[in-house]
């Protein structure tokens, strides 16, 4: 080796240690004698029999409000306050999704000593819609999403808690937790996200022509109107038909919640919702080693909706997470048969108490 | 879809190459002057193109060349949209003296408009390089006013985003503002 070129040497190594990945937490052990199981959480076998009374009936008992969100859109919340809590749990649910189709899950970490406070997304649930078709998923900026949790964090959550506090996801809510946790690392004490939206399955397309052809569109006009293969919501969509959860009776309640609460329905997705996820997705793949919060993916073994190698991206470079995979689960983790659901929801309580302990 | 097109432009180039082939030895003949497609002098054109997959665009683009070589043209070429912006630096070259014309592009993507809600320049960026290949002929005997049909490929490794490769193909009308 040349001395006179040792600076450079050092340079070149010091750039290159400087540039790797982030060092890795230890894991934390989700699988030892203490903390619930499975069989500690909510069952299929007596949920119809329970639901009306025990569950919706409760949820739609619970505090409400609301805050004005993004460009004047008004979001609607939920809260579940629980005396002495362990902590805190903000719910985010997933594209289509009312907080009302989580209830169960809801009165399910009550039980395991986790008040919840859970908004609607924009477009969502109860929530104003972005079009004057409430079926379609709509939104103008993915960032509008981030913005909306970042107003009812500051302005509804914190002034009201004390403590630990965390955020349960699924699927585009986990895309919006995981670009909240990337703006605001400071917040949150930790993040379980349920089949997280960091990369989108785009069928029969290829991704790039999928993203390509979307963009496309998006720059030539509103990209109000549905993407190709979607419409309006199905009311006759067949539990045999679905490829999202194993269980019929939790398929059966979800449906009869859009029956009964016709209002509350979300159909498929506009082209710009499309490009926008695109662009939250895109930038979720350079975020994760930037991101610092402890973190728990449940990934679902079986999944069609999102990329699981995204999210192993993801969670390979960012410092604090680790991943679960749930061998033959559907993408609607929280909503799946109890095999499925009760395991991912024993985990990520035991990963919150874990860090309750550790605060 | 830009694949398909390819014999369209280069069938559209043979047609209007001013650089005749002899049919018996294969050589190239001198070529015949004309103003066809290689204008006498230097010149500076406007562009106006639609195409996708930016729908708009406006263009500026020098043209010159030597004595004895290629034409080369330089732009500065401006797509706003509806979603995507992207400005670029094209340079390229007509290395066989007639329609043909093959080069290189630089872009900068701005995924969001600078002007939209919670814009942030540094996390909507993009850096792109591609290659494209196309045609410009002159239009109406006249090198005051030419017709291009370009398709191109830009890669984007570099930026806050990973992004697939992005296909472009431009129809764009270009008038002749200055000559030199």
């Amino acid at each position: 080796m040349n001395p006179r070129r040792a600076p450079l040497y050092a340079v070149g190594a010091l750039l290159l240690v400087g540039c790797g990945l982030p060092d890795k937490l230890d894991p934390i052990d989700l699988d030892g004698p203490d903390g619930p199981t499975a069989a500690d959480f909510s069952s299929e076998d007596d949920l119809l029999d329970r639901y009306d009374d025990e569950i919706e009936a409760r949820f739609l008992a619970l505090e409400e409000g609301s805050f004005v969100g993004a460009d004047d859109i008004t979001i609607r919340y939920r809260v579940n306050p629980v005396a002495g809590a362990k902590g805190t749990v903000v719910f985010l649910t997933g594209r289509t999704e009312p907080i009302l189709k989580h209830g169960e899950t809801f009165f399910d970490l009550e039980q395991h000593g986790y008040q919840v406070y859970a908004m609607d997304h924009r477009g969502h649930g109860a929530s104003d819609r972005m079009l004057d078709n409430p079926d379609t998923c709509h939104v103008e900026y993915f960032q509008d999403y981030v913005d909306d949790l970042a107003t009812f964090v500051d302005t509804v959550v914190l002034p009201e808690v004390d403590g630990p506090l965390f955020i349960l996801a699924h699927s585009m809510g986990g895309a919006v937790s995981a670009l909240y946790l990337h703006q605001q690392p400071d917040t949150f004490d930790g993040a379980a996200f349920s089949s997280p939206m960091m990369g989108i399955d785009t069928g029969v397309f290829p991704q790039g022509v999928a993203q390509m052809l979307s963009v496309g569109t998006c720059n030539s006009s509103a990209a109000e109107g549905y993407t190709v293969g979607h419409g309006d919501y199905d009311a006759d969509a067949l539990f045999e038909d679905n490829d999202t959860t194993h269980s019929a009776v939790r398929y059966q309640l979800k449906m009869d919640i859009y029956d009964e609460h016709t209002e509350l329905r979300v159909g498929g997705s506009s082209w710009r919702w499309v490009c926008e996820s695109f662009w939250a997705t895109e930038h979720l793949q350079r975020l994760g080693r930037h991101t610092d919060t402890r973190t728990l993916i449940l990934q679902a073994g079986d999944e069609t909706k999102v990329l699981p190698e995204a999210q192993d991206l993801w969670c390979s470079e960012a410092p604090g997470c680790q991943l679960i995979t749930l061998d033959g689960a559907w993408h609607e983790i929280f909503t799946e048969a109890d095999e499925h659901r009760n395991e991912a929801l024993s985990k990520a309580v035991r990963f919150f108490d874990a860090l309750v302990e550790a605060r | 879809m830009s694949c398909a097109l390819f014999p369209l432009v280069l069938a559209a180039t043979i047609a209007f190459a001013d650089e005749p082939v002899d049919a018996v030895s294969g050589a190239t003949q001198e070529p015949p002057p004309t103003d066809n497609v290689r204008p006498p002098a230097d010149a500076l054109y406007v562009n106006g193109k639609l195409g996708w997959f930016q729908p708009v665009g406006v263009q500026a683009l020098y043209t010159f060349a030597g004595a004895k070589g290629p034409r080369w043209d330089a732009d500065l070429l401006v797509e706003p949209s509806r979603y995507w912006q992207s400005v670029s630096l094209g340079g390229g070259v007509r290395p066989f003296h007639n329609a043909l014309a093959v080069g290189v592009r630089g872009r900068w993507i701005q995924q969001h408009a600078p002007w939209s809600r919670g814009y942030s320049g540094l996390a909507e960026s993009a850096f792109g390089l591609g290659a494209e290949l196309g045609g410009r002929w002159a239009l109406l005997g006249s090198d005051q006013l030419h017709l291009s049909l370009m398709a191109g490929v830009t890669a984007s490794p570099w930026g806050s985003a990973i992004i697939p490769p992005m296909i472009t193909i431009d129809l764009g009308v270009g008038w002749k503002v200055m000559e030199r």
